[in-house]
């Protein structure tokens, strides 16, 4: 984006308004704080404080409500066009705002913008400054100073923490930070100075602390930066920090009574600082002879700075001078503009341009149309010197042929001819080529309109537009074709003639040679056909094209191996857990819709659980279950595509649901009492670790044994027991036999068969079973020793 | 730094022990090391090291008369912030700093004229308070 571009915009307008409007919003709050000051001179210092605070942060608040009403509307409170520009006290934007926009108030945000930028970068490394002297050239003052410190922290009030540090860096008492502030004293003041006049000096600081001077300063400091080019701002904010000081001032008085020592306490700093390093650019001093004669009671001395002030004052009235003239200019010269409203369409525009971005992409539209219709039009050209180049072809080999027939000498030229008609074919079909890529861009276009279509007035040139396509695309090339291919065929005709007349080998080879001219033509015809079907589908998805409705046969083969969405649903979405791989594959192996159909019909059939009757349960349940898993587990994903999805569908709703949470993973298992395939007491395990929104799959479904109990009245019971299991093909776990911790395994049928006891407990682990039979088997043999199914583990 | 006489500018750590030798004087390592630990936490052999590193540099003196040697700085404090404060940076951001700066007194010096009025004014409290 250049700078002319960004000064169009409508932000910088508003920008270098509001603060030509700031010019005099500053300049009359100051007026009002000097007003107010003048009200409240025998007020404290702090009600003095607080005004100029309130006056100070009142200047971002008048430029910030200026500068969004500007860009709101650009005309908050149109003033009468008769009426004087009123002034108002406030955020109130009276003046008819200018409607014409000067364009050099637009220069003032970037420069402006430079300018708090720069003055920002100062202060940042200024407070970087300040901020490393907690930490540079400082040691602890000494404890009995620390302790001091604190027991005046609670007189004046002040509740956080606060470090005494000498600084050799400080050259004045100062305090850093807020929340955990410091007071650095230079070196040497504390042993200079009595103990009284020390106090004195810590009680000031603290003072600040409990004011958050240090946080208003900053933001001080922020709305300088800000409006730095306003000398009224300048005044306001050394009126806040000369406030802050005899704010601080009284507060010593008020609790140690003796101003006097404390005024010769802080001369005696001043006059013991070292040599400044700060002597620079700061103006916002210079007030402690005031300070001390307003201490010790003493009248003001002669104001030396009141030649400074008549200046400022001087520069006030000036500034106010300049941007009244600036606010109440503008609108004059649009009145008169305004008054022929014919002619202000520079006005307009510019309006338009920034008032109405959906008029401007519109017109970047109809650009980007009108190029596209030159493209066509050149298509048009390129389609109609194709035609050309076929009639001049075909005139050339009628009479090569017709001599062919009396001169066999003449057959060389007529082949001669067929080449070059092959050369001509061939040309046609980088045409074709390029006729695609138009067809390409025409479909772009088409996109374009559909873009623009909302568009009244609009719609006539489309139309043009589309006839124009259609007219290139349909008619033009079906004509080139059909032309040529009755050449062709009278060509052939030709040939067989003269053929006829001579039986010569070389006809042959002709005729081979014409049939793959016509192949080649056919293959040529086709792409067209194909490109013409794809430009009228695109056509198709905007209004009623005429294309669409004249090509309703499309030249398309019939799509033989695409699915249509809706199979493609079923196959993948539908029965994607349930379709067997054979039954896949034999589904994908179809070729019409039809097939199709039945196909998903037997499908269901074969799975219907009471076949002969109208309803399928099988498919009524599975549908529910998708249902179902859609409605229960969707999370970021559709339900039937999550974990708990899948398992639901493919096994239905478990028997039993266990659910845990355990250090905020929650953890659910379901229970299968027997699925077909896997066997019985199926468990499948899904936790959800918080991190997503979703449960996930830990242990896929798998028999995890049920457990079987009875309860030993004895060790010796035990024994027996382990005995009677071991006699009928229970085995001990590995490593856990005995009594102690006794786990059983039983391989009684195959070696895959295994069940385990827990007999110190009292408790059996039965499973996993590959079979029904072994598990009856098992079941039977520990029901005869008394063990009972042990549910819900 | 060409010259001879121009001793090196302190680093931090050694500005910090500079400025407890200047608020309390001479003084042991252990001393300066009790002062230091007060505000931060410090290896009583770091502090050892830094000052022998400052000996040889001339940053401060040693006094081996005694059983613990006793160092003092070599050059009193405003020789040493002067060195500092004609730092380029120190010098191109102390105004923009000083109008941070929250304090008893302002960060601009007081002029001689200002001084001398100063000095009248509680002059007659003093002479108030004979």
């Amino acid at each position: 984006m250049t700078l002319d571009h960004w000064l169009a915009a409508p932000l910088a307008h508003a920008l270098g308004r509001a603060l030509a409007h700031f010019l005099w919003q500053g300049a009359l709050l100051a007026v009002a704080l000097r007003a107010a000051l003048f009200l409240g001179t025998e007020r404290s210092s702090r009600w003095r404080h607080q005004a100029a605070a309130a006056c100070l942060l009142a200047l971002p608040l008048a430029f910030g409500i200026t500068l969004a009403l500007l860009l709101s509307g650009g005309h908050p409170i149109m003033a009468p066009p008769q009426a004087a520009p009123r002034m108002v006290f406030g955020p109130v934007i009276a003046q008819g705002a200018p409607a014409a926009p000067v364009d050099w108030l637009a220069w003032l945000a970037p420069l402006w913008m430079g300018g708090v930028i720069l003055f920002y970068a100062f202060r940042l490394a200024g407070w970087v400054r300040i901020d490393r002297m907690r930490r540079r050239g400082v040691c602890a003052a000494p404890a009995e100073w620390q302790q001091r410190l604190r027991a005046l922290a609670a007189a004046v009030r002040v509740s956080q923490p606060v470090e005494l540090l000498e600084s050799c860096l400080a050259g004045v008492p100062q305090v850093i930070g807020y929340w955990r502030p410091v007071i650095l004293v230079p070196l040497g003041a504390l042993a200079g100075l009595s103990a009284e006049q020390v106090e004195a000096i810590l009680i000031h600081e603290l003072a600040h602390i409990r004011r958050a001077d240090y946080l208003v300063g900053l933001a001080q400091s922020l709305i300088e930066g800000l409006f730095f080019f306003h000398p009224a701002v300048w005044w306001i904010s050394a009126v806040v920090r000369a406030e802050r000081e005899y704010a601080c001032d009284d507060v010593v008085v008020a609790l140690r009574c003796d101003a006097r020592a404390y005024a010769a306490a802080l001369t005696k700093l001043e006059q013991s600082r070292w040599p400044a390093a700060y002597a620079a650019a700061a103006a916002n001093g210079g007030n402690l002879v005031r300070r001390i004669s307003r201490l010790l009671g003493e009248p003001a001395p002669a104001r030396v700075p009141s030649a400074r002030a008549s200046a400022l004052a001087g520069a006030l009235v000036l500034v106010v001078a300049v941007a009244t003239a600036l606010v109440v200019w503008p609108p004059a010269r649009s009145f008169a503009q305004a008054a022929p409203p014919a002619e202000s369409t520079v006005d307009k525009q510019d309006q338009a341009k920034g008032s109405d971005p959906a008029r401007r992409s519109l017109e970047q539209l109809e650009e980007l149309l009108a190029a596209k219709q030159e493209e066509i039009q050149e298509a048009e050209q390129a389609a109609g010197k194709a035609q050309e180049l076929l009639r001049r072809n075909a005139a050339e080999l009628e009479p090569a042929l017709q001599n062919a027939g009396g001169h066999p000498d003449e057959f060389a030229k007529a082949e001669e001819q067929v080449r070059k008609a092959e050369a001509a074919l061939k040309e046609l079909e980088s045409q074709a080529d390029e006729s695609q890529k138009l067809l390409d861009e025409q479909r772009m276009a088409t996109l374009l309109r559909q873009l623009a279509a909302g568009q009244a007035g609009k719609s006539q040139q489309l139309q043009e537009l589309e006839k124009q396509l259609q007219e290139l695309s349909n008619g033009k090339f079906h004509e080139a074709l059909r032309k040529q291919r009755q050449q062709i065929a009278q060509a052939e005709l030709a040939l067989k003639q003269a053929g006829a007349a001579y039986g010569d080998q070389s006809l042959e080879q002709i005729q081979k040679q014409l049939q793959q001219a016509e192949k080649e033509l056919d293959q040529f015809n086709q792409g067209v056909m194909i490109g013409v079907a794809r430009a009228s589908k695109y056509w198709g998805q905007g209004s009623n094209s005429p294309l669409a409705q004249a090509q309703p046969e499309s030249p398309r083969p019939q799509a033989m191996t695409e699915l249509g969405a809706a199979y493609q649903k079923w196959l993948n979405e539908d029965v994607a857990y349930i379709i067997t791989d054979p039954e896949r594959r034999d589904f994908l192996a179809l070729k019409t819709d039809a097939d199709r159909d039945q196909f998903i019909e037997k499908f269901w059939q074969r799975r219907d659980p009471t076949p002969g009757t109208p309803e399928n349960q099988f498919k009524e349940e599975h549908y529910r279950r998708i249902a179902y898993a859609n409605e229960h587990f969707a999370s970021s994903i559709p339900g039937w595509q999550t974990d708990r999805g899948r398992i639901y569908i493919t096994y239905g709703p478990p028997d039993q649901l266990s659910v845990s949470k355990m250090e905020n993973v929650l953890r659910q298992v379901w229970r299968y009492t027997y699925i077909d395939g896997l066997g019985y007491d199926i468990e499948v395990e899904f936790t959800d670790t918080g991190k997503t929104d979703d449960f996930h799959m830990t242990a896929a479904p798998a028999s995890r044994g049920s457990y079987w109990q009875v309860t030993a009245k004895s060790p010796g019971e035990t024994q027996a027991i382990v005995q009677s299991l071991r006699a009928k093909g229970f085995q001990a776990l590995a490593g856990r036999s005995g009594f102690g911790g006794g786990a059983f395994r039983v391989g009684a049928e195959a070696a895959s068969t295994s069940k385990s006891v827990m007999l110190e407990t009292g408790s059996v682990l039965v499973g996993p079973y590959p079979d029904e039979a072994s598990l009856a088997k098992a079941k039977a043999a520990l029901e005869a020793e008394g063990f009972q199914p042990m549910r819900a583990q | 730094m060409a010259k001879s006489n121009e001793l090196p500018r302190p680093t931090d750590a050694e500005l910090e022990i500079l400025t407890v030798l200047w608020s309390r004087g001479p003084a042991t390592v252990r001393d300066v090391h009790s002062i230091i630990s007060r505000r931060r936490p410090a290896h009583y052999t770091t502090v050892l090291k830094l000052m022998q590193i400052m000996t040889d540099k001339g940053l401060v003196k040693r006094d081996e008369k005694q059983r613990a040697h006793i160092y003092s700085a070599s050059r009193p404090r405003e020789w040493t912030q002067r060195q500092l404060a004609g730092d380029l940076l120190e010098r191109a951001f102390a105004g923009s700093a000083s109008s941070l700066l929250v304090g008893a007194l302002a960060a601009r010096k007081a002029s001689a004229a200002e001084l001398a009025e100063l000095r009248k004014l509680v002059g007659e409290y003093e002479e108030d308070k004979r």
